[in-house]
């Protein structure tokens, strides 16, 4: 099916000795074929019954009728002897990758051009066949069939990208003739799966067929893989040998390699992890080497740097981490060299300038560094240069291009590269490929950009660029593919886009300062993203007349200033995947016929002033996964329609006017609901049990409503927020640019996950009037983050089993009836920052413990007349010797307090005991008396008693010395 | 030039998918910066997008109204590997909770920027070297547990200046000297010093400090 994509390779030189050697080929075996001989009667009667087993939806074959088979498409006899030697059904429809995989109706168109069906036996009736081709066609699985071995003259044989699948039959070793097998399902090897995978025991049958001189098993998957290069090595005339894709792992030790006439060489994905090996030196014919997307390691060796016959070198993906020689430039037929995704480092050769045949340099994604070398202004030959995601530093003059005149492709983002060129300068290119982006480009536009008048994909994203858009502009973007200006301060009025012959434009300038309103949308677009902006006014109309199906699939003008309502004419945009609209100032109802999208898979219109009811038509998007209206004025009740859109993953009806009972058919259809908001409406009832059914749900909030009853105990079995596994499935964000924002509250305050929605799991019922207990069961919700029950009526004990929320970060129980102690297990919750359980009727000591003791904002337990201990200043009655718990008194300040108290009392106790006593002996004669004359007593005893103990000791001394 | 604009636009609409938004958040850097010293086996971490504007919406990370991190609680979150300087950037954060984890090597100097720090709990982890005498800079600084870790060397003398400082724990590491009387020093109980090398408590005007240490 893919063979037309390496046509598009034809182009540029990577396989052109290839190509050469098939026009070689076909020159020798061709030139004796005429069409006009009329054909053999058993030849012509077995092509019409080998086309009766074919599937032909567009009637190529129409001219398979009358006598001459030899005018038959696709056929061609022998000139000497009238028999067919010559079938060629090869699928001409142009094949483009980009197209087939995004545009429907390119893949379709495509798919009805190929041929199906079955392979007829009658084939063999043509004994004389030489050339048989099959390929990009699509044969949907059937086995290359076994007796196309039995057709003996075969040399010529191409089975490729033809959805041929199963064992490859050892039979086809017999046609011992054969020069081309291709049997290849991927022309661009590893990058591409396909559906049907040809798998072969091992390649020893490959080894028969001497006579071969070029092989593409491209994605065949060999069984016995350990020997392949014994195999290959049978076959000496080889001259293009291609397994990519082939997962061969390994590459065995050979002693000596025959097929040393190779001019190319594709090992590309392959998974061979070792340095390259010694004996490539001696494939001295080599041209086109293909060793990207394995984990080659080590040096470029110098087996590699003698193959001065080289054009073609490409070893993108790998895992080399070294420098680059200088002997590379050497190889001085190099033509394309592409290095990128790996780990080169140092700086680039300043010799690299002496390749003059360079037409493509690719050194992107590698850790070089230094500056880039002038001598590159002297590739007069360059096309392509990628320099892109290097910490490359210094200026980019106009030394570095002074002759690239056939530049086309520019990559310089993401490097630390600035510009120093006059603004008089003229390139001598004509760039049709430039990409700025993640650069020092500004302030203002780059002048000499004015010069390029061919350029389809410009992109300046995040380039530091403050400026107006200048006059000259629009006529560089006017034929633009892809323009991305995003993420810069450009002011001024949004580009205008004319309509161009392009089928799928981009048109990316978010986060700016543009302003004023949009005239129109750009033609031709599959991606419009003008948000983040200041854009006002109203949605442009969509342009009436136009004959062009519409292909926008992405619409983004979220965060800027638009008013008006929603025009109907966006319901014509059939092809739209992503309608973004909120943060705007919308008003008005929601169009009707939204429902008229049926590919959409985004609906965002949050915080706009929308009112009216919600449509029931949404309910007829079925593929819809992110429904998001939350913050407008919507009034009235959920529209039951809803119920259809069974693959509805996020609901966000939150902060409307919403009005009547929670529906209970939310939980029946809307079975794949990860994220459910309906907080602040007025939402009534009771919240029904059939909520519990809700399996992937991880994030509900039925906050600020007006529900009545209790909480269902089956809440325990929402089984999304019972999981902690880390590895849980992420959202599939459909392609947008920007990661869905939802607010969830949290920690007190309103927090905006994107990225980290998939993470979160959240239960929210604040603001209602339930009742009862806490359930038990919620307990049982371990992987919850955050659980906010606050402002309700319920009552009873909060569950001791509250410590099995061990990756809660966020409790809010506050304003409740809640009642009895805060349970011990709280403070084994590591993760807990933020605790709210105030205005409840608790009682008794707030528990302490690691992560507890970090909680130390009384708020969060005020309004609690019977509790006490830290961090509430009023202390326990059991706080009578509060260092009696030495074990968690250590990680307290408690004890400060009663040391405090201790030393505190001691100041004014003396004070009073010494006043006292000094008052009593001034102002009573007797009493003073007395003191003193007992003092005096005292003292002499004492004296007394001094004197008597030293005279003792002294004499005890002087006998001992 | 079919071809490179053929394969372009395919992986176009991957770029459009996987291109981030650009952060330029200083606290956000600072944290990823952490992650990548941190080995991480029960993901805790998952949710650090270093993408995303702030890290506010961080699992394990609080923000203030003005989306400064002012709590970093990744107590008993079985991670390993060490700190690094870039710590010193969240100015705003109170709460550095990294208690009973396997992080080894030295505690950041840079710790002592945290000036609006209330609490650093670094127990129960395996932190050697000394005890940085940036840390007299915390002048909020209440609760400071540094038990059951490898730290060597003595008290600094600066910590005495913490005069808000409530709570010291240093127990179960391999300090020497002897212990501060001064400031705050006074009320800390004796277990907040046991299971060390230290000599008991200064005394003043007849002993330098860090005298056999």
């Amino acid at each position: 099916m893919r063979k037309a994509m390496g046509n598009l390779h034809v182009a540029t030189l990577l396989s052109f000795n290839f190509w050469l050697l098939i026009v070689q080929f076909q020159l020798c075996h061709t030139q004796k074929i005429y069409s006009n001989t009329s054909c053999i009667e058993r030849e012509r009667k077995a092509l019409l019954k080998f086309r009766e087993s074919l599937i032909d939806e567009s009637h190529h074959l129409s001219s398979w009728c009358g006598e001459n088979c030899c005018s038959w498409e696709g056929i061609g006899c022998s000139k000497s002897n009238g028999h067919v030697v010559k079938l060629d059904l090869h699928n001409q429809f142009p094949f483009d990758p980009s197209r087939y995989f995004y545009d429907v109706i390119y893949a379709n168109s495509y798919s009805t051009t190929c041929l199906g069906g079955e392979i007829s036996p009658s084939l063999l009736e043509l004994e004389h066949l030489q050339y048989l081709d099959l390929s990009m066609n699509n044969f949907s699985g059937i086995p290359i069939p076994t007796f196309l071995g039995s057709l003996r003259n075969l040399r010529y044989l191409d089975l490729s990208s033809a959805g041929f699948e199963g064992m490859v039959p050892d039979d086809l070793g017999n046609l011992s003739r054969l020069k081309y097998l291709h049997l290849g399902d991927t022309p661009q090897g590893w990058s591409f799966g396909s559906d049907f995978t040809l798998t072969a025991k091992d390649l020893w049958w490959i080894a028969k067929l001497s006579s071969l001189e070029s092989l593409d098993l491209s994605g065949v998957q060999i069984v016995n893989k350990g020997d392949w290069l014994h195999a290959v090595n049978m076959l000496p005339s080889l001259l293009s040998l291609t397994l990519a894709g082939c997962d061969l792992k390994t590459i065995p030790p050979v002693s000596h390699i025959n097929f040393t006439s190779l001019t190319s060489l594709d090992l590309k994905g392959n998974g061979f992890s070792s340095p390259i090996p010694l004996w490539f030196s001696n494939m001295t014919s080599l041209m086109n080497l293909h060793l990207e997307g394995n984990y080659f390691f080590g040096p470029i060796p110098d087996s590699l740097l003698q193959l001065t016959s080289l054009t073609l070198l490409h070893l993108s993906s790998n895992s080399f981490r070294t420098s680059l020689p200088d002997s590379l430039c050497n190889l001085s037929s190099l033509a394309y060299v592409d290095l990128s995704f790996n780990h080169f480092q140092g700086s680039l050769p300043v010799c690299l300038g002496k390749l003059s045949s360079l037409t493509i340099l690719h050194v992107h994604s590698n850790e070089f560094s230094g500056t880039i070398p002038t001598s590159l202004g002297q590739l007069t030959k360059l096309q392509r240069l990628r320099l892109a995601d290097n910490p490359f530093t210094g200026m980019l003059s106009d030394f570095h291009f002074a002759n690239l005149r056939e530049l086309k492709i520019l990559d310089i983002s993401s490097t630390l590269l600035s510009w120093n060129v006059s603004s008089m300068w003229i390139p001598p290119f004509q760039l049709q490929y430039i990409h700025m982006g993640s650069t020092k480009l500004g302030p203002p536009f780059p002048s000499w950009l004015q010069t390029q008048r061919e350029v389809n994909t410009l992109i300046m994203s995040n380039a530091s660029i403050s400026d107006t858009i200048p006059d000259w502009f629009e006529k560089v973007y006017s034929q633009i593919h892809y323009l991305d200006l995003s993420t810069n301060n450009i002011t001024g009025k949004p580009p205008v886009f004319k309509e161009i012959n392009t089928f799928d434009r981009l048109i990316i300038f978010y986060s700016n300062k543009f302003e004023g309103s949009l005239v129109s949308f750009p033609p031709n677009a599959v991606a419009f993203d003008a948000s983040r902006n200041l854009l006002t006014g109203n949605i442009p109309p969509l342009d009436g007349n136009s004959e062009i199906p519409l292909i926008l699939r992405y619409l983004h003008l979220n965060d800027n200033q638009l008013t008006g309502s929603i025009p109907d004419c966006i319901c014509n945009i059939q092809s739209l995947f992503t309608l973004d609209l909120s943060n705007n100032q919308l008003t008005g109802r929601v169009p009707l016929c939204l429902g008229k999208l049926q590919q959409l898979k985004t609906l965002n219109l949050r915080n706009n002033s929308l009112s009216g009811h919600i449509p029931n038509s949404l309910g007829y998007m079925e593929p819809l996964v992110y429904l998001l209206l939350s913050k407008n004025k919507f009034h009235g009740e959920l529209p039951w329609k809803m119920q259809n859109m069974k693959n509805l993953q996020v609901l966000d009806l939150g902060e409307n006017g919403l009005s009547g009972i929670l529906p209970a058919w939310i939980c029946n259809g809307l079975s794949n609901l990860r994220i459910l908001r309906l907080q602040s409406n007025n939402l009534e009832g009771n919240i029904s049990m059939q909520f519990c059914h809700l399996k992937d749900l991880q994030v509900l909030n039925l906050a600020h409503n007006k529900l009545e009853g209790k909480i269902p105990t089956c809440f325990g079995n929402l089984s999304a927020m019972v999981s902690t596994e880390s590895d849980i499935t992420p959202f599939a964000f459909y392609l947008t640019r920007h990661p869905q924002k939802l607010s969830n509250f949290m920690k007190g305050r309103e927090l905006e996950y994107s990225t980290n929605l998939p993470y979160l799991r959240s239960l929210e019922l604040s603001g209602n009037n339930l009742v009862g207990e806490v359930p038990e069961e919620l307990m049982d919700l371990v992987g919850l983050q955050s659980l906010t029950l606050s402002n309700n009526h319920l009552s009873g004990r909060i569950p001791d089993k509250i410590g099995n929320l061990k990756q809660l970060e966020s409790l809010d129980l506050s304003r409740n009836e809640l009642s009895g102690s805060i349970p011990l297990s709280l403070s084994t919750i590591d993760t807990l920052s933020y605790l709210n359980l105030s205005f409840n009727n608790l009682s008794g000591r707030i528990p302490t413990g690691n992560q507890l003791q970090t909680l130390n904002d009384p708020s969060s337990f005020e309004g609690n007349s019977g509790l006490c201990g830290k961090p509430l200043l009023k202390t326990c009655p059991d706080d009578k010797s509060p260092d009696g718990n030495k074990s968690s008194g250590r990680h307290e300040a408690g004890e400060e307090s009663y040391f405090s108290w201790f030393f505190a009392g001691i100041g004014p106790g003396f004070a009073v005991g010494f006043s006292a006593v000094c008052g009593i002996l001034t102002f009573k004669k007797s009493w003073r008396y007395a003191y003193f004359q007992f003092m005096e007593n005292v003292y002499n005893r004492l004296w007394l008693a001094i004197a008597l103990k030293t005279s003792k000791l002294q004499r005890k001394f002087s006998r001992c010395i | 030039m079919a071809f490179p604009s053929a394969l372009f636009i395919f992986v176009l609409p991957l770029f459009l998918v996987f291109s981030p938004t650009l952060s330029t958040n200083s606290e956000g850097n600072a944290l990823h910066a952490l992650r990548s010293r941190l080995f991480d086996p029960k993901n805790v971490l998952q949710s650090w997008d270093p993408t995303l504007v702030n890290p506010c919406t961080w699992f394990h990370v609080t923000c203030d109204s003005n989306n400064h991190v002012v709590r970093l609680d990744l107590g008993n979150s079985n991670i390993s590997g060490s700190l690094g300087r870039e710590l010193g950037e969240l100015k705003h954060l109170q709460y550095l909770e990294l208690y009973r984890n396997n992080i080894i090597g030295k505690i950041p100097k840079e710790l002592g920027n945290l000036e609006s720090l209330i609490s650093m709990d670094l127990y129960g982890n395996k932190f050697e070297g000394k005890i940085p005498k940036s840390f007299a800079k915390l002048k909020s600084l209440r609760f400071l547990r540094l038990n059951d870790n490898k730290l060597t060397g003595s008290i600094p003398r600066e910590l005495t200046k913490l005069s808000n400082l409530k709570v010291f724990d240093v127990s179960n590491n391999d300090l020497c000297g002897t212990i501060p009387v001064d400031g705050p020093f006074g009320s800390f109980p004796m277990e907040s010093y046991a299971n060390n090398k230290l000599k008991g408590p200064e005394l003043k005007g007849l002993v330098p400090y860090d005298f056999g240490c």
